[in-house]
């Protein structure tokens, strides 16, 4: 059954065309071309512009996993910069307080990192600086930063 | 300041990543341009522009805080689509609000959503008397006489429309002869998809709208 009293005035006939026109949202990928090219728009440039704002937005989000190896990155270097930095002093302050570290560490991470510095009576003043500096930040990763001693 | 921005899980932030962007722009941009003809139909006005935007800008910017969760998307409430559709229409509800001389009025309508027409009961003016009114109320019946010229010239647009495009005029004709407004029911009885219906009235809204807005603009200022 598709009759009902025809619209007799003005007014109740716009009131019919409102709520028909409020029906015909497009729906199909075909409407949807058709009304953006009615609207004087490409649907492959629409579609295009539209992707790119997208991604680029994506790739700037901090959640992109990218973005977040980047900031761990940043920040490591960061910390790292700054305990070199502060790894000052004679030699002999230097060299204690490696010692110092050292004590702090596991066995078996002191045993493989003298494994690695052996002659720490023959390296420059500048290399123990560094040592020192890197040891410092390993430290204040935790367990997870001293494990790469053992790599 | 509080700031509105939550953040989006990895979870829901992966499934944005995966979502086809382009389909989806130009899905939105359609619905936005669909959305905003109803607005200027219905009020005869340019407004979508007053504020420097365009519905490019509308639907980028809704695009846009979904992805940095200014906006939060929760795929356990529904699919992405239909949400950003609903955060487009928001913002073009919200421009058109802030328009002066919006008009708006609501249909009777069953739990269905089906239209009453014939259950629309219009009040009778006449002679400066609304039909159960007791005494003239000059300034209702400015109003009505207001309303009463805005629906003349608004059917006098659809016929206009229509004027040389057959295809439109099959379509007013079948309403004017009284097919239920429904674009499947017209579709039946014009024997056509829905699909055509479809891309017939929003040509016939497009039509009549504009030349609504040229009687607009053509008619002397009385105020």
């Amino acid at each position: 059954m598709t009759g009902r009293r025809p619209p007799k005035t003005d007014e109740e006939l716009v009131r019919v065309f409102d709520y028909l026109f409020d029906q015909t949202e497009p729906q199909t990928p075909e409407e949807v071309d058709a009304v953006l090219r009615e609207a004087g728009c490409d649907p492959g440039e629409v579609a295009a512009r539209m992707d790119e704002v997208a991604q680029r937005a994506l790739a700037e989000s901090p959640l992109n996993w990218r973005n977040r190896a980047r900031a761990q990155h940043e920040e490591a270097v960061a910390q790292l910069k700054s305990s070199l930095s502060s790894a000052r002093g004679n030699r002999t302050e230097v060299l204690a307080a490696i010692e110092q570290v050292l004590t702090q560490l596991a066995p078996k991470q002191r045993e493989s990192l003298t494994a690695h510095f052996r002659s720490l009576d023959q390296a420059t003043d500048a290399d123990l600086a560094s040592l020192l500096g890197e040891l410092e930040y390993l430290l204040t990763k935790g367990p997870e930063g001293l494990d790469h001693i053992e790599e | 300041m509080k700031t509105r921005e939550r953040r989006l899980s990895s979870e829901v932030f992966n499934q944005l990543q995966q979502a086809d962007w382009g389909s989806i722009g130009k899905e939105l941009l359609a619905f936005a341009q669909w959305w905003a003809e109803r607005y200027q139909w219905r009020s005869g006005g340019t407004h979508l522009l007053a504020k420097g935007e365009t519905l490019h800008d509308v639907v980028q910017d809704v695009i846009l805080k979904a992805i940095a969760g200014q906006r939060n998307w929760d795929p356990g409430k529904g699919p992405l689509l239909p949400w950003l559709k609903d955060q487009v229409k928001s913002e073009i509800d919200a421009l058109a609000k802030s328009a002066p001389h919006t008009r708006e009025v609501a249909f009777p309508q069953d739990q269905k959503g089906e239209l009453l027409t014939d259950d629309i009961e219009y009040p009778v003016f006449e002679d400066g008397v609304f039909s159960g009114a007791t005494s003239p109320d000059p300034e209702l019946a400015s109003i009505a006489e207001e309303e009463d010229l805005y629906a003349k010239q608004k059917a006098q647009a659809l016929f206009e429309a229509v004027d040389g495009e057959s295809d439109l005029e099959e379509v007013v004709d079948a309403i004017v002869a009284g097919c239920q407004p429904k674009p499947r029911y017209l579709a039946e009885t014009l024997g056509a998809s829905v699909q055509d219906i479809n891309n017939r009235l929003r040509r016939l809204r497009r039509r009549a709208t504009r030349i609504s807005r040229e009687e607009q603009n053509d008619r002397p200022k009385t105020s």
